[in-house]
């Protein structure tokens, strides 16, 4: 009999069916993948699990029997437990307090017992692999560590349903398997695990089951055996992987260069690098993560300060100790924490669309909002932005749309250098490759694109050029054919070619 | 890191700032003027700060939740007209009433604070200023002019040598100091003040928090009303004009942060005392006030950077490497 069963699930929203008869069940000692583009309506589900949202139609059964969610803390009480992307943690507490808020241990009369608390979770950390000291300040710990607490904390308040959502976005290789360690132990444990993620590879890692959504409606579940990355994409989008990305570059000789970096060296994370990015062409930077190739882009932006070297731009030589002296010699960035260093969250999107290029709109300092509508109207049916108007929120986004409007506002601005880090994580299948087509289409009408990605295979689809780094220095420069697997990963861990 | 623990109960650490500070500025004014050095003066001291003392903790309590209590000056001058007044003519049990109805209507007004903060999700700054206008208006129409008067004996006893005012404000700071350790009302503040979107999520009763919290601040901030009615003999509504800035002061300097689940109020004794302090320093060397009200805006300037400094370093997302 199944843990969780959900017959039939509709949810609709004022212009919009989210959910349409949805099945989905999930078994005790399961690991389930839910998969889709963003809009897909997998959030909706797990809301509606989780007590957030009311079902418009359908059932939901739990250990055989009918049950109706009708809160969070029903929900919780029921033993379903959610870890979301925004962790809800407080920050200025103890790790041990944050687990057992609301069911702190006590001790006669009521009274907090401090010591039973930090037995407790010591216990609790100590099975999740977790050596971290119960009195630490959850703002003191990085987000990896913030995760498994999130997780200890429902598993402290008796979940045997988990949710993850979108739990490995933003972390390293190492964490992601440290979190996979502890959610295969929550199956050896009999406990269910639905896990959602856009990251392919990892999901045919990890899950028992995939069950794809696509607009609403359940495409079909395949289990650990039939699923592919392909199979999994065309479920999702409708096409196959080698439509996602665009045609490479087909020129053949090679192109007069924009921008070239020499002997660049920045603080202790880059040593000595050389490149050169030619027009037409997209330059990627790979390698295993945090081998300076960030700390590289962003000292061409100004953020960081270069040590040593040249940087020439269409054959004059730069310095960029800003990124208002970046902006005004016309390169352009879209940074790697979209949330905090990429949009302003509480201001419209007309508002961060607009920011870089509000100079370029204005006589006599007033802005002129004729010009600015018609520039919005623009770049939003360009990228084919989804809002309902441009006024709206920029935080009600999804991941992909608030990516949109980073890369439109530098559009506008239209860069002679357009430097991109991780420019599709978190963003779904199909923005993917409205991102790449856009990419592609910015080096034909001749801006200079260098990019930063983990993702191999988007490196590999996209980019004419890839420089992989290691240890700070260049250690490989491919191109064309060589670009593939077998020599990224051979020159991302240090072996030279 | 952690925050130093005592028997893994949480205990801030700025504390100790406050507390060595202190120690300095005594061991150096102590140094300095000969007349510092009396056991008057140290008596005058002890006195003129207890009301401080008492009422950085109520606001303390309202910091830790997230909020601010604009109303304090005006809830302590209330309970300190009602107290001069409400023991007349009850004989020897007007006594209790000199006690219970100020207390009892500090926690009303308190209460009152917390409902329209929680309830209706008011900024606080703007609830308590205009409930500070109110509660003062209160205070005015049952004593336009300073007067009334207070049992003697009782008077003596509350403000008259300096053991029981230490008793009154340590046992203050210590019993508040245990409500927010060991009760689970007590960290329900700090969890509210830390993060309200995220205590909704918990499920904890945000309106009931504020609620409590307000409400025992305006108890705790009559409590200082009635020592001012022993101390100056007499009532006066306008007692409580001064303290409403400098209990915010005294509350970040004893270490409790502005935005709200960081602190305690074992700091506020160290903290009301260095404040205070600089005045008497002052004073002896014979400095015009108008340095000592520059020197006071410094101090606090200086405090709230210390104290506040390391948070911005905090906020950033590390990943293992």
């Amino acid at each position: 009999m199944p843990l969780l069963q959900m017959l039939s699930i509709t949810k609709n929203f004022p212009g919009l069916r989210a959910l349409d008869q949805v099945d989905f069940s999930c078994e005790a000692g399961e690991i389930h993948c839910l998969v889709g583009e963003n809009g897909a309506g997998k959030s909706t589900l797990m809301k509606i699990i989780t007590g957030v949202y009311q079902p418009d139609g359908g059932e939901i059964w739990l250990r055989g029997e009918k049950v109706k969610i009708r809160g969070p803390v029903e929900a919780r009480r029921l033993g379903i437990g959610i870890v979301f992307q925004e962790m809800s943690l407080v920050p200025s507490l103890s790790v041990m307090e944050n687990i057992f808020v609301g069911i702190y241990p006590k001790a006669k009369m009521k009274l907090l017992d401090w010591q039973e608390m930090r037995k407790k979770t010591e216990s609790i950390l100590h099975e999740m692999g977790l050596s971290v000291d119960p009195r630490c300040l959850v703002q003191d710990l990085p987000l990896a560590e913030r995760q498994i607490i999130e997780i200890s904390k429902i598993l402290a308040q008796g979940a045997r349903l988990i949710i993850l959502d979108e739990p490995t976005a933003a972390l390293s290789h190492r964490e992601v398997e440290k979190l996979f360690e502890i959610i295969k132990k929550l199956k050896s444990q009999g406990k269910a695990v639905i896990f959602i993620s856009h990251r392919l590879k990892e999901i045919l890692e990890i899950a028992d089951l995939i069950t794809v959504l696509k607009d609403g409606k359940k495409v079909g579940t395949l289990s650990k055996d039939e699923a592919t990355e392909e199979k999994l994409i065309q479920m999702m989008v409708g096409r196959q992987f080698s439509d996602l990305f665009p045609p490479r570059y087909s020129g053949g000789c090679p192109e007069e260069v924009v921008l070239k970096v020499e002997n660049l060296s920045v603080g202790n994370s880059v040593h000595d690098v050389s490149f050169s990015v030619e027009k037409n062409k997209i330059l990627g930077i790979g390698g295993l993560e945090g081998q300076g190739q960030s700390d590289l882009l962003r000292a061409l932006f100004g953020i960081e300060k270069i040590k040593n070297g040249k940087v020439i731009l269409e054959g004059k030589e730069i310095f960029v100790r800003s990124p208002e002296e970046a902006k005004r010699n016309g390169i352009a960035m879209v940074p790697e924490d979209r949330q905090r260093e990429g949009v302003f969250l509480l201001r419209s999107v007309r508002e961060n669309l607009t920011i870089a290029t509000l100079e370029q709109r204005q006589t006599l300092s007033i802005i002129n909002i004729k010009e600015e509508n018609k520039e919005l109207q623009e770049i939003v049916k360009e990228l084919n932005i989804k809002v309902v108007n441009s006024d709206q929120e920029v935080s009600s986004l999804s991941g992909g749309n608030l990516q949109k409007v980073i890369i439109g506002r530098w559009l506008i601005a239209k860069p002679k250098v357009f430097i991109l880090l991780e420019p599709t994580r978190g963003v779904d299948v199909a923005t993917k490759s409205q991102i790449y087509f856009l990419l592609r289409r910015l080096a034909n009408e001749g801006v200079a694109i260098i990019m930063y990605s983990s993702d191999m295979m988007e490196l590999i689809g996209l980019c004419d050029q890839v420089l992989i780094m290691y240890e700070g220095r260049v250690v490989a420069l491919l191109e064309g054919e060589q670009i593939n697997e077998e020599s990224i990963m051979s020159a991302a861990v240090g072996r030279e070619r | 890191m952690r925050e130093y623990r005592w028997f893994d109960v949480p205990v801030n650490r700025k504390i100790l700032v406050a507390y060595l500070v202190l120690a300095g500025l005594y061991a150096i004014s102590a140094l300095i003027s000969p007349s510092f050095r009396t056991f008057v003066n140290f008596k005058h001291l002890l006195l003129q700060t207890t009301p401080l003392i008492i009422v950085g903790v109520a606001q303390s309590l309202v910091m830790l939740s997230g909020g601010v209590d604009l109303s304090v000056g005006a809830i302590m001058s209330l309970a300190n007209v009602v107290a001069v007044q409400s023991w007349k003519g009850m004989g020897n049990i007007g006594f209790i009433y000199l006690f219970l109805i100020p207390l009892g209507l500090g926690a009303l007004a308190g209460g009152i604070n917390g409902l329209l903060i929680g309830k209706r999700n008011l900024p606080p700054i703007i609830v308590t200023l205009a409930t500070s206008s109110i509660f003062w208006g209160f205070a005015l129409l049952l004593m336009p002019t300073p007067g009334g008067s207070m049992p003697p004996s009782l008077a003596l006893i509350l403000a008259g040598g300096s053991l029981v005012p230490t008793i009154i404000f340590c046992s203050l700071v210590f019993l508040v100091t245990f409500f927010l350790q060991f009760t689970e009302a007590g960290r329900g503040i700090y969890v509210v003040g830390s993060g309200e979107e995220v205590a909704r999520l918990l499920g904890i009763n945000i309106i009931r928090v504020k609620v409590y919290t307000y409400a025992l601040a305006g108890l705790i901030t009559s409590l200082a009303g009635i020592f001012m009615a022993a101390r100056m003999f007499s009532g006066d509504p306008m007692v409580g004009q001064p303290y409403v800035l400098d209990s915010m002061a005294v509350a970040v300097i004893g270490g409790t942060s502005v935005n709200g689940g960081e602190g305690g109020v074992l700091g506020v004794i160290g903290a009301a005392f260095i404040f205070n302090l600089l005045n008497n320093i002052l004073n002896m060397l014979g400095v015009s006030t108008f340095y000592q009200f520059v020197a006071k805006g410094i101090i606090v300037i200086a405090a709230v950077a210390i104290t506040q400094g390391s948070s911005l370093i905090k906020d950033q997302n590390k990943t293992l490497s």
